[in-house]
């Protein structure tokens, strides 16, 4: 079969609109704004930082500022790829990534550490940019090739070391293409930067405004609903793409009246499941943004399906079930299969295997866990994304949960046994399960039960404050109960689920 | 803790030990529930419906003032004493 090459338009793209605008605002933080001349100019400083590093992948200490996509471009404009890292992690998860990069430079957005000027990080050599100063334009740089990574992403995985999904220019332009048919960006549109750079969620807001020229603008505390609501009303945020989590807590708000929302004509959630009466809050609350509930794994190239929620979907709401996540669309293949690997009928639920240009180039220095999911189906790439769903006769995809242990946690991806093997490592453990409980329909926490050793006397709160220095704070489970003994299976596995109901039942 | 707890204060305090364990109580007027890592945004919604179940008390989630004095144990009785 003959391969299709798309000629990949990173570049052309953002010169032909720098150009067209060069003092046109695009980037937004707490700090200031750049226009396209200034991030362009301000790109080309860290471009000429990187250049001459052996590393083809750099690794870049993200902050929530204008440094990061300014970074990100300059990688790109040397003709590297970038991994966005996050400062926010144990320091031994994320020297475990660095190695995994093989990388001889890290560059750092961290005001802090820009501040300091440290000639090493983390044992390699850092680099920061203050910024070119030139009034020109910098000069376009070489198109990448389709085939060459532009970027690796980390996510948990179930060795205790997290997976680096790598992924080409191709998948990216392949997904930025398949926007276009179903966003309708127009020429007031800002978007509102909601995630940090580490999460794929903000490679496709970043992207978006490479491909598109549209405005990115990050805010600077999403926890904070507030500052979060005063940022949408200065930069006339229009569309944010986050996860459910955020919109839930936007959600809790008088939605109706808020007139700080008045710039915003849609939200896109994605990562995990949005609750159906949270959903329902936005569709009642506030008609005129548009619900857009996605779906897609960062080894498919972020996200592979869009449905917008309307009042056809309130039935389904009101009985707290999830709507539709959308359709496939030529430029993502779907297909749901059965446990043999066979082609399931609508109303069955099966596997999801997303097909195709969408398919990721598998994961950084891990062959083995590579050629488990990534596979060839019916003689095209396939992804196993390890979600199960179904079609309606429709061909609407509906998702219905994870199989194994991986989980979804406020949008993050969380494999338990990678929780496992952390706590595994404290003293006076002796066996130990992590497990998710839901209080309510998409409201999941981690939970952790552990067996201790022989006499061993634990102490909860300890537990709990070593695993915080050791586990990004999403991981670090809500509760810990301690077992005299762990509930065990036929072929003595402890039983997860047996102890995910007992541990219910003694909290009770 | 150096000094024993009050009514209003042990119902608060449960909220914690719950998640925590009892060794909490060891230290919760030291700590800081945002910055020590101990709720995240989440919880504090789990922690604003708790306080208006258990007291009848409103916050508003939504105020920087309030989330500051929802990050101390001492603060946060204070501020459901005070509604």
């Amino acid at each position: 079969m003959k391969k299709s090459v798309e000629k990949i338009e990173l570049f052309s793209r953002i010169w032909t609109e720098a150009k067209k605008n060069p003092d046109r605002t695009i980037l937004m933080d707490r700090e200031g704004s750049l226009t396209w001349r200034e991030f362009l100019t301000k790109a080309e400083g860290y471009a000429e930082q990187v250049k001459s590093a052996r590393s083809k992948i750099i690794p870049i200490l993200t902050s929530q500022t204008v440094e990061t996509p300014s970074a990100i471009l300059g990688c790109l404009m040397a003709g590297k790829g970038f991994a966005p890292l996050s400062l926010q992690q144990p320091e031994e998860r994320l020297q475990n990534c660095l190695k995994r990069l093989e990388a001889d430079v890290v560059v750092s957005c961290d005001s802090e550490q820009r501040a300091s000027k440290s000639i090493t990080l983390f044992g390699l050599k850092a680099l920061y940019s203050d910024g070119g100063s030139s009034r020109e334009l910098p000069s376009q740089p070489k198109e990448f090739d389709e085939s060459d990574i532009l970027y690796v992403l980390f996510t948990s995985g179930s060795t205790g070391v997290p997976k680096g999904v790598r992924v080409d220019a191709g998948n990216l332009q392949n997904t930025l293409f398949w926007s276009q048919d179903v966003l309708d960006w127009n020429s007031r549109d800002v978007m509102g930067g909601a995630t940090k750079f580490f999460f794929d969620i903000s490679i496709f807001d970043l992207f978006s405004l490479y491909y598109y020229g549209i405005p990115f603008a990050i805010f600077s505390d999403t926890s904070n609903v507030s500052v979060t609501l005063d940022e949408i009303q200065k930069w006339k945020v229009t569309s944010i793409f986050s996860v459910p989590v955020f919109f839930s807590q936007l959600s809790q708000i008088e939605l109706s009246s808020e007139k700080r929302l008045n710039s915003l004509r849609r939200i896109i959630s994605g990562g995990d499941f949005f609750p159906p009466s949270h959903m329902l809050r936005w569709l009642d609350k506030r008609s005129q943004v548009e619900v857009l509930n996605v779906w897609g794994p960062t080894e498919s190239s972020v996200v592979n399906t869009m449905h917008s929620v309307t009042k056809s979907d309130r039935k389904l709401l009101e009985k707290g079930k999830c709507p539709s996540v959308g359709k496939a669309h030529p430029r993502m293949e779907i297909t749901i299969v059965n446990e043999k690997m066979e082609v399931i009928e609508p109303g069955e639920v099966g596997e999801i295997l997303m097909i195709g240009r969408c398919v990721t180039r598998g994961y950084l220095g891990d062959a083995e866990t590579t050629k488990k999911a990534y596979i060839s189906f019916q003689g095209k790439p396939a992804f196993r994304t390890g979600d199960l769903g179904h079609f309606d006769v429709n061909g609407e995809l509906y998702i219905v949960g994870r199989m194994g242990s991986m989980v979804k946690i406020s949008g993050y991806r969380v494999d338990l046994g990678e929780i496992e093997n952390i706590v595994s490592r404290l003293e006076g453990v002796h066996f130990c399960a992590a497990f998710v409980q839901e209080e309510e329909f998409g409201v999941k926490e981690i939970w952790l039960g552990i067996e201790p050793k022989n006499q061993t006397e634990l102490s909860i709160f300890d537990v709990k404050q070593n695993l915080r220095k050791m586990l990004p704070t999403y991981m670090v489970p809500k509760r810990v109960i301690l077992f005299k003994e762990l509930p065990k299976n036929q072929n003595n596995k402890i039983d997860r689920k047996a102890a995910a109901i007992q541990a219910r039942e003694m909290e009770a | 803790m150096s000094k024993a707890l009050n009514e209003i204060e042990k119902k608060v305090a449960e909220f914690f030990v719950k998640r925590e364990g009892q060794d909490v109580l060891k230290v919760i007027r030291n700590l800081n529930f945002r910055s020590d890592g101990i709720l995240d945004s989440l919880d504090f919604v789990s922690l604003g419906v708790y306080v208006e179940r258990n007291f009848g008390v409103k916050l508003d989630l939504t105020s920087m003032e309030t989330i500051r004095l929802m990050s101390t144990f001492d603060s946060l009785v204070k501020l459901v004493q005070s509604k």
